[in-house]
């Protein structure tokens, strides 16, 4: 039992905070795994060919306004005229066009500061390196916002490579499995928890609802790796 | 007059041609102005530019633009201010200055006329003056006494009795009566009993009459001019350091918010400008999306431009400029949604922080758009100047969460005809495919001219890769080959 206390102290000491704020997802086992729930102030990072749309759910569950930073010249939007059909709201949804890396970090750190915004949604180029991911790390630890880094370029498969934020709370990379009219089936890795141990999941979405379920247990998932986008 | 010279004001060729300015009526085209040099053509306003053109088939003519033309008398009563401060627009092309107190500033009041009207003159503008004691007095005489008529109180009665009744105003039914009687000056109208002169032209010609004597009070409401909502300061000593430089931007912002927010008024965008030592200017602006007077919260808009102040050898002068403000919107106080409020209070400080920081243009928001072409069915509009809110409907088929600006084509390593290949490059990586939904026809907008979609009809496809993405395809196909793009991502 103390050293549950101690570890939630020295967890407590590196996120800068006192009070845990979480954001549950309503399933049980990851909920578990997490300790509760994603972290509210705090930096996550998606990966895999589905990040945009779990972090989609994500940013659904939080609420609140949503800035979605990008450069200028990327070739990628948002497409709000869908976001409703991934349960978005595209009126609490602001975009910034930025000319460079430093400003995407800039206005980052004054939005996450600010604590007005829900989220922030990073889609970022280069990756983020120690120090910028801490500034921005510590601009979140105040407030409840959540920043989600987008990394759908990473390839898991290559395993822990540049291109990573470090120092995420938790790394998920997501891939879809099957997809259908009403339902999405994703496999979701978590594959860097700073709560406790990376997990593997089959989730699955419902389209009308936007609820996300479980689908299996990780015992169960395909022997291909390939088809879930995790390394062994 | 005015409308043909300040055509030919801003463009000098015009100024010895004949030319007519044109308005459209219902379905009529008629002349509303001649120039100058038209004048002695026998042409009066008013009459169609098919009998124009009849009588002078070569004859120019130009559109009329009489939003333009009071936008000139406008300024030109702003110029007027150098006489006086007390001037008002009238009817048409009217201006009324009261020189009451300001004509011996220029000699007096004759002079003051022939200045008026020489200066009047330069700009290209031909002027009919007229000065009396009183205001209608002084109408009637710009317009139908001799030129430059200065009327003392003496002989205004006698003077004015000279002018004809149309200088009355009196409106076209009591004046046209008048002339019917025979009644042609004002003198005339005079020598009759008020009784009967009373049932004629009615209350109000008396008191028309009345007015240009100086008999009954005709109440001007002068133009107010706008306050220059400047706030300066000068130093004996110039400031050099950044401490001094926002310690001063403090007492300007304290005194400009409490001159604005005496008249309910906040600002919106205002301007620094720091002049230097070395007669270097710097300039800074903000721009805000409410109007607000929280001195705090504009400072800490400017301090971010301060950061990387250069003041050189010093700072001598700041000048403070509202150059844009808006009356202060006020805010009923929520009872029991007080954090919402907050909430708000605190997203349109970020949206202010940020487009400040990186410039307006680059915080959007979407707005929907009424289009069938996916990347037409929304716009971007600027979060500092948000338009009202419209709803969004949901489309019917599925879209993609991510769009690419530019579709990316496809590398298929076998020429699959026209279906769906089996596997693709995507991402330097070999993909297979599995089709999921499918086709889709969008047609591009015959009315419009997109080169993106010059291609034609496309049939999208949703396919799922075995590497887990969700691409959105579509093909287009011409005699020659079919081709293959990824529009938009799913996931």
């Amino acid at each position: 039992m103390s050293l549950e206390i101690l570890k939630e102290k020295v967890m407590a000491l590196e996120m800068g905070r006192i009070s845990r704020q979480v954001l549950p997802l309503d399933i049980a086992t990851i909920d578990q795994a997490l300790q509760g729930g994603l972290d509210l102030g705090a930096i996550h990072e998606f990966t895999g060919p589905a990040a945009s749309m779990f972090a989609q759910l994500i940013v659904q569950r939080r609420g609140g306004t949503t800035f979605w930073l990008s450069l200028e010249q990327t070739g990628l939007d948002y497409y709000p005229a869908a976001l409703a059909q991934y349960g978005g709201v595209p009126e609490k949804f602001l975009a910034l066009y930025l000319p460079n890396n430093a400003a995407i970090l800039n206005a980052a750190y004054e939005i996450l500061a600010s604590g007005a915004a829900g989220c922030v949604l990073l889609d970022l180029k280069n990756p983020l390196n120690q120090t910028q991911a801490r500034k921005l790390q510590l601009a979140a630890q105040a407030t409840s916002a959540l920043g989600l880094v987008i990394n759908s370029a990473h390839n898991a498969l290559s395993g822990e490579g540049p291109g990573l934020v470090s120092s995420a709370v938790t790394r998920w990379h997501v891939c879809v499995n099957a997809w259908s009219t009403d339902k999405t089936r994703l496999s979701l890795g978590l594959t860097k928890n700073r709560r406790g141990r990376p997990h593997h999941w089959i989730v699955e979405i419902d389209h009308a609802t936007h609820h996300l379920h479980l689908a299996s247990l990780a015992g169960e998932r395909a022997a291909d790796p390939r088809r879930t986008g995790i390394g062994a | 007059m005015l409308a043909s010279e300040r055509l030919i004001r801003a463009e000098p060729g015009l100024a010895h041609k004949p030319f007519a300015l044109v308005m459209r009526e219902a379905n009529r085209l008629y002349v509303s102005a001649l120039s100058g040099a038209a004048d002695n053509l026998g042409l009066a306003p008013g009459i169609s530019l098919s009998d124009l053109q009849a009588a002078f088939p070569d004859i120019l003519y130009l559109e009329a633009d009489p939003l333009g033309d009071a936008k000139c008398l406008q300024r030109l009563l702003r110029w007027a201010s150098r006489f006086t401060p007390r001037l008002v627009r009238g009817s048409a092309c009217d201006l009324f200055l009261d020189i009451a107190g300001a004509s011996h500033l220029f000699g007096d009041e004759t002079v003051l006329l022939k200045i008026i009207q020489d200066r009047l003159a330069k700009l290209g503008f031909t002027a009919r003056v007229g000065l009396a004691d009183t205001k209608a007095a002084a109408w009637g005489f710009a317009h139908y006494g001799p030129d430059r008529s200065n009327i003392g109180k003496d002989n205004l009665r006698q003077a004015a009795g000279t002018l004809p009744v149309e200088a009355l105003q009196m409106g076209p039914g009591p004046t046209i009566l008048c002339r019917q009687l025979g009644l042609k000056t004002i003198h005339a109208l005079l020598a009759l009993p008020r009784a009967t002169l009373a049932s004629r032209i009615g209350l109000d010609g008396i008191k028309r009459i009345d007015q240009l004597l100086g008999e009954a009070v005709e109440v001007t409401r002068f133009a107010r001019h706008q306050q220059r909502l400047v706030e300066e300061m000068q130093f004996p000593d110039p400031i050099g350091h950044n401490v001094g430089v926002e310690m001063a931007l403090d007492t300007l912002l304290t005194r400009l918010c409490a001159r604005l927010s005496s008249t309910q008024k906040g600002i919106r965008n205002a301007n620094l400008t720091l002049a230097r030592v070395d007669h270097a200017a710097l300039s800074f602006s903000i721009q805000t999306i409410r109007p607000t007077c929280d001195v705090p919260a504009l400072k800490r808009l400017f301090a971010r431009h301060l950061e990387q102040l250069d003041v050189g050898f010093g700072i001598e002068r700041m000048i403070l400029h509202a150059r844009h403000t808006a009356p202060l919107s006020n805010q009923q106080l929520g009872l029991g949604n007080r954090q919402a409020d907050e909430q708000k209070d605190a997203l349109d400080g970020l949206i202010d922080t940020l487009s400040n920081m990186f410039g307006y243009e680059r915080v959007q928001y979407f707005t929907p758009a009424d289009s069938h072409i996916p990347e037409r069915a929304f716009s971007r509009d600027y979060a500092l100047y948000p338009s009202p809110r419209q709803s969004w409907t949901t489309p019917l088929r599925k879209r993609p969460l991510r769009l690419f600006r530019k579709p990316v084509a496809v590398w298929l390593d076998k020429n699959a005809g026209m279906d769906v290949p089996e596997s693709i490059i995507w991402q330097n990586q070999k993909c297979h495919l599995t089709p999921l939904t499918g086709p889709e026809r969008i047609e591009p907008d015959w009315w419009r001219d997109d080169p993106q979609w010059y291609s034609g009809t496309r049939d999208y496809w949703w396919v799922q890769t075995d590497t887990g993405a969700l691409l959105w395809l579509y093909r287009v196909a011409d005699a020659a080959r079919v081709q293959w793009f990824v529009h938009g991502l799913g996931s």
